[in-house]
């Protein structure tokens, strides 16, 4: 097969349906497959007869409102060849028409096809299309061109569109999602190709305009608004981070560590916390003498690639897991330092086009005390590289895996080779933008490699400096000062800073923490919960299946944690199961071993949970352990309770 | 796509510029061909050939430099997108004298080959050879009135994206924009072997008053 034709449908006239199939299959010059996805239609059969009729197969999706990008993406999982069309069932595509996007794309990989069609008159039926023969002179001497290029019709390579992630599928209904990608592949590298050849056209066929329904309803007119808020505002270059389109990773984070056993638990838990979840995790081991192994093999999770080597020095390592990783960014994770658990997904949200890396601000925080100092971070240009310190830290630093690849860390310095080839990036030509976000927790402790090697990174530093510098003349010089001193520490919004935000996911030893789980809002969008400070990330799923989303979540992890301090509040339910079973369920989930519940008395423990009113099952299992049981009837009694356990805390 | 002529933010590279406009253009995630020195005479086609040369594949629909080109050059532009169809909008007619005057010849390379085609022989045109080191590793610019050693950053585009920067291409670029200050009638890339389509190249560039010679392959 050489390309594959992606219709989706969903309650579309049949008729129209097997007219579009069956041009598709009358195409030639090329072998095309047809995938059809049925997204939810209520005449499952009447579709399935059309595809019998051509030997398809239909692949059905139970689902209860029209979004063409998640179908589009959905028939795409289900294609099988390098050149991908997608269209509507509505086309009729000309006999060479396909052969030619084949050949321009085969040609060419670095290209959208954006087609352009041409518009059939209303006497031209469907059924009198399909039951008699199709005159191509008379259908391009009686259409019309369409208002301009797409209108849902284009084509990629499978390569371009996996690197795009597909349509965006935050979008529902249809309109929109064919200018952002197209937007988005621009942003990519890739150029547009805007086709509209007479010889190899495309037909639209009449059908009653959904514009005019469109406008009556307000709801599908606030859901055509939020698609064009996403067209012209957002920037990202990368979306989708939580489904994939390919097998490879979205991000390889790569740890370098060497005799961390003590912190390393804790960065990876970080790492494995991320609201993104499209990454590989890769430790390279520089020949640690402690129990890193047995560290690393208890976290059993098979998205951690771990490789021992002999002790050749971080950047050595760091080197080679590039040329390992398989994620198409990298983000480098130090092995005693906290990520934040959007931290991912905010330097992902942060490269737009033209800019290859992103990093945030972090917070340090002392190791005994868990006092926090924020570093905002400053414009990442040379100049402020050269003249100032704390521009961005390297932990923060999240960069297109190639960047490092044609880069490199010098791995003569033992320290500072980060510094080095961040200045080395810049030198280079590429942009590496802020993302306007906190992402790290910095641990400071006597065992740093900046305590303990500083002399080394100063001199990586100076002679990093000099060599960018030499060439600079006075002028040079004195301008580059100039436009650094104008270049402050940026200044982020104080709710980004706040210490709240960012306090819950310190290590357990420094942090006590409440997380409040709302169950109904679990039916919806899961919101941010400023209350507590925390954020409680989930995705559109029903109520039973949220403990599904808690379990893989920041929250769950913090919850697993044995030494964690935890109270669970749920405050209401959506679902068919009692309040006991959710509660219960819920906690199966956050201790799936009793013996891991620390009791109060415990040093630096203590515990609490909230039982719905009524929900007495577990009151006496609780107090034996040693819980604090609050009893609560509404919200307003939860908030009260919640309030006396962080002060108390306090 | 719109192409100019760029100091780099610190002050001590420059280069050509590639600004996509917003309607088909890819946006290059290397948008500068850079080197570690400063030229005083860039004429508008040798600008517009250079970028064409280093950012091709990026182009959809129109690519200029903001001002008019003769329109030879603008004619080779067109033909030598034999896939597409690319136009140079601003174009001028009126005539311009053959400039540089000169009838040297200059030879690009990456590194430190050598070849006995770099001798100057005695009477004959002057030879100037030019090795490009790569600006990852090294800063800065060396000169002498045969040979200059000049820091650019093609090597990082070709490693980071080899299918869309390539080697040969950059260099030839990175000759014709210093090919007016050292007033050369002649390129000639001197490297490995590679699939580039020499002739239409060589068309592209004797738009602009320079000829390119056959790479010599090392």
């Amino acid at each position: 097969m050489d390309v594959s034709v992606l219709l989706p449908v969903r309650d579309w006239d049949l008729n129209r349906v097997e007219l579009c199939v069956r041009s598709v299959k009358d195409s030639i010059g090329v072998n095309a497959e047809v995938v059809l996805v049925d997204w939810g239609s209520e005449d499952q059969a009447g579709l399935e007869a059309v595809a019998a009729k051509y030997d398809l197969v239909v692949k059905r999706v139970e689902a209860s409102e029209w979004s063409r990008s998640r179908a589009m993406n959905e028939a795409f999982r289900h294609s099988s060849c390098d050149i991908v069309v997608f269209g509507d069932a509505d086309l009729i595509f000309a006999r060479s028409t396909l052969a030619a996007v084949v050949a321009e794309l085969k040609r060419d990989p670095f290209q959208v096809i954006l087609l352009q069609a041409r518009d059939l008159p209303p006497f031209f039926s469907p059924e009198g299309l399909l039951n008699g023969q199709i005159d191509p002179f008379l259908l391009d001497s009686e259409s019309a061109w369409r208002p301009r290029w797409g209108m849902g019709i284009e084509a990629h390579t499978r390569k371009t569109f996996q690197l795009l992630r597909g349509f965006d599928e935050r979008m529902s209904l249809y309109g929109g999602e064919d200018n952002d990608i197209a937007k988005r592949a621009r942003m990519n590298g890739l150029r547009l190709t805007w086709m509209s050849s007479v010889d190899n056209a495309i037909f639209h066929v009449w059908h009653p305009s959904s514009r005019e329904v469109v406008e009556s309803d307000s709801k599908t007119k606030q859901v055509l608004s939020a698609n064009r808020d996403i067209v012209i505002n957002d920037n990202s270059r990368v979306r989708n981070i939580s489904s994939t389109l390919s097998g490879d990773p979205l991000v390889s984070v790569v740890i370098s560590t060497h005799n961390r056993a003590e912190f390393l638990p804790e960065s990876i838990e970080s790492v494995l916390s991320q609201t993104c979840q499209d990454f590989e995790l890769l430790i390279m081991d520089d020949g640690s003498t402690d129990n890193t192994t047995e560290v690393v093999a208890s976290f059993n999770d098979e998205r951690i690639r771990y490789f021992r080597n002999e002790p050749k020095g971080l950047a050595w390592q760091r080197n080679l897991a590039c040329r390992l990783s398989k994620g198409r960014y990298t983000a480098v994770h130090d092995d005693d330092d906290i990520m934040l658990p959007w931290s991912l997904e905010a330097r992902l949200n942060g490269l737009t086009a033209g800019v290859v890396g992103s990093y945030g601000a972090y917070y340090d925080f002392d190791d005994k005390t868990g006092d926090l100092s924020l570093f905002p971070g400053r414009e990442c240009s040379l100049t402020n590289l050269i003249n100032h310190g704390r521009v961005l830290a390297h932990g923060t630093l999240l960069v297109d895996t190639r960047v490092i690849r044609a880069i490199g860390y010098d791995d003569v310095f033992k320290a500072g080779s980060d510094y080095n080839m961040i200045v080395r990036i810049l030198r280079s030509g590429y942009v590496l933008k802020h993302c306007n976000d906190v992402v790290l927790l910095r641990r400071r402790h006597g065992k740093q490699v900046t305590s303990e090697c500083q002399g080394i990174q100063h001199g990586a530093s100076y002679v990093t400096s000099f060599a960018t510098r030499i060439c600079w003349d006075g002028r040079d010089k004195s301008v580059s000062k100039q436009k650094s001193e104008k270049s402050p520490m940026l200044k982020l919004d104080s709710n980004i800073t706040a210490e709240e935000r960012v306090r819950a996911f310190l290590p357990t030893k420094l942090v006590q923490r409440t997380a409040l789980v709302d169950l109904e809002l679990f039916e919806g969008e899961v919101p941010s919960d400023s209350r507590c400070g925390y954020l409680v990330q989930g995705g559109k799923t029903k109520t039973v299946a949220c403990f599904t989303e808690i379990a893989g979540s920041a929250w769950a992890r913090l919850l697993r944690n044995p030494a964690v301090i935890t109270c669970v509040g749920v405050s209401r339910t959506g679902s068919g199961l009692s309040k006991n079973e959710l509660l219960g369920e819920l906690l199966s989930v956050a201790f799936p071993d009793k013996s891991q519940i620390l009791l109060p008395g415990a040093e630096n423990s203590s515990g609490f949970v909230i039982l719905l009113d009524g929900a007495v099952a577990f009151e006496d299992l609780y107090q034996e352990m040693g819980y604090t049981v609050f009893y609560l009837t509404d919200n307003a009694d939860l908030e009260r309770s919640l309030r006396t356990i962080t002060e108390g805390v306090k | 796509m719109n192409l100019s002529w760029i100091g780099a933010e610190w002050g001590s590279a420059y280069g050509v510029k590639a600004v996509p406009d917003n309607t088909l253009d890819g946006v290059p995630d290397m948008d500068s061909l850079l080197m570690d020195g400063h030229v005083s005479n860039l004429s508008e086609e040798k600008k517009l050939v250079a970028g064409v040369l280093a950012f091709g594949s990026y182009i959809s629909g129109s690519v200029s430099t903001g001002r008019p080109v003769q329109r030879l050059a603008a004619n080779e532009v067109s033909r030598f997108f034999k896939d597409r169809e690319v136009t140079v909008p601003e174009v001028t007619d009126t005539p311009v004298a053959t400039w540089p005057s000169g009838g040297g010849r200059l030879y690009i390379t990456y590194g430190d080959y050598q070849s006995s085609e770099f001798n100057q022989v005695l009477g004959q045109p002057h030879r100037f050879v030019v090795r490009l080191y790569d600006s990852s590793q090294y800063s800065g610019a060396i000169s002498s009135a045969h040979e200059l050693r000049l820091t650019s950053n093609a090597q990082v585009m070709n490693r980071y994206q080899p299918e869309r920067f390539s080697l040969d291409l950059l260099a030839v670029a990175l000759g014709l924009v210093l090919s007016e200050d050292l007033h050369v009638r002649s390129l000639c890339y001197v490297g490995a072997e590679s699939s580039v389509d020499w002739q239409s190249v060589r068309e592209l560039v004797r738009a602009t008053g320079v000829t390119l010679d056959n790479p010599i392959v090392l």
